[in-house]
């Protein structure tokens, strides 16, 4: 059977703290859009995560 | 044949007729084998030698039984031991390659190398002994050694290209068309090969080179049984690691199905940007052996 390896959030980047609830993963608050990607940027190099994008604008870094 | 006889100067002759046309024959798969074998000179002499004393255990298999050496033949057993661990070796290798490549083989691609690999030296020591065998058994009709040389030499490379053919793998080519589909994003951040969705990409700057440098394939099945084997993540592995290999990489290679028709979307962001060598390098994608036998696309 395939295997179906889960990643769990290592942090979290967002311009609206209300978008995120009890969150378990550090999460980080921009003040636009600029600031939410440079951030993320940095979080995904030093973590050696991926940078992935949700629909509502929060943007989240996982394992690789 | 008795005791002594061994060094008779026809004997001698055929033998090593036969552990020649077996080397030869060794260097001429090995040489048809370059795309899946990782090109170190330290290989191909490590294969070529091996090659070497197949051909030579196949060449003396006949001379031994006829000389009544029944213990010589127990070698053969040996031998194939010997193979086992080829094909051991090999995939130590390759598995040991996969820590530093940014999109590794996969399990079954390994796998279906190291059997090719042990498979050729039984192919070898199978050509020698007929050559062998054969040289011996014209000479019961005819004693010039100018007759029984060239025909037991043509039939050793006989029985290497029939064999060959035999264990000749199918590739994409046999099973897929290719077309090229334009890479766009969706809902700000999901990249999208033509219609089918590939991957999330959280940053604008990754998005902008995708768009510029990124290419994007969608591979079609030609039939219900091709769509199983495109399904099969060792054979989607396969190519997302010849492409990345052969193009080199210098960013995502990613793989994604369309669950409603089985077509294969690809997007890969290569260091050579060429539509056309992509294309060429997919439909030389092996198919593995391990797809082969579940769905053989001539069952």
């Amino acid at each position: 059977m395939k295997e179906s390896p889960t990643r769990s959030i290592l942090a979290i980047v967002t311009l609206d703290e209300k978008l995120v609830v009890h969150s378990s993963a550090p999460t980080f608050l921009a003040l636009d859009k600029k600031a939410q990607e440079k951030i993320a940027s940095e979080l995904g190099r030093t973590l050696s995560g991926n940078v992935y994008g949700l629909v509502n604008g929060v943007i989240i870094i996982t394992q690789e | 044949m008795d005791k002594g006889h061994l060094l008779e100067s026809h004997v001698l002759l055929f033998i090593f007729t036969g552990i020649l046309v077996g080397f030869i024959s060794r260097w001429w798969m090995l040489r048809g084998d370059v795309r899946q074998y990782p090109t170190f000179p330290n290989g191909y002499l490590i294969h070529l030698t091996t090659g070497f004393i197949a051909a030579a255990m196949g060449s003396v298999a006949y001379p031994a039984l006829l000389g009544k050496n029944y213990v010589a033949v127990t070698f053969l057993a040996l031998a194939i031991q010997q193979f086992r661990d080829i094909r051991k070796m090999e995939k130590d290798t390759l598995h040991s390659l996969e820590r530093d490549s940014y999109s590794p083989r996969g399990e079954s691609y390994i796998d279906g190398i190291a059997k090719t690999f042990e498979a050729r030296n039984y192919i070898v020591m199978i050509s020698s002994l007929s050559v062998t065998s054969s040289a011996f058994i014209i000479r019961s009709f005819t004693k010039k050694n100018l007759i029984i040389i060239p025909f037991a030499v043509i039939l050793g490379f006989i029985v290497t290209v029939l064999l060959k053919n035999y264990t000749k793998g199918y590739t994409l080519r046999d099973i897929i068309t290719i077309i090229e589909a334009p890479l766009e994003f969706r809902d700000g951040n999901n990249l999208y090969v033509g219609d089918i969705y590939v991957m999330n990409i959280g940053l604008s700057a990754t998005k902008e080179r995708i768009l510029k440098n990124g290419i994007g394939v969608i591979m079609k099945p030609v039939g219900e049984n091709e769509m199983v084997i495109l399904n099969h993540s060792g054979q989607r592995k396969a190519i997302a690691h010849e492409c990345s290999r052969l193009l080199g990489l210098e960013r995502y290679v990613e793989t994604r199905r369309n669950f409603d028709n089985g077509d294969l979307a690809l997007v890969i962001v290569p260091i050579v940007k060429d539509i056309s060598r992509i294309k060429e390098i997919i439909y030389n994608v092996p198919l593995l052996e391990i797809n082969k036998k579940s769905n053989n696309k001539n069952s």
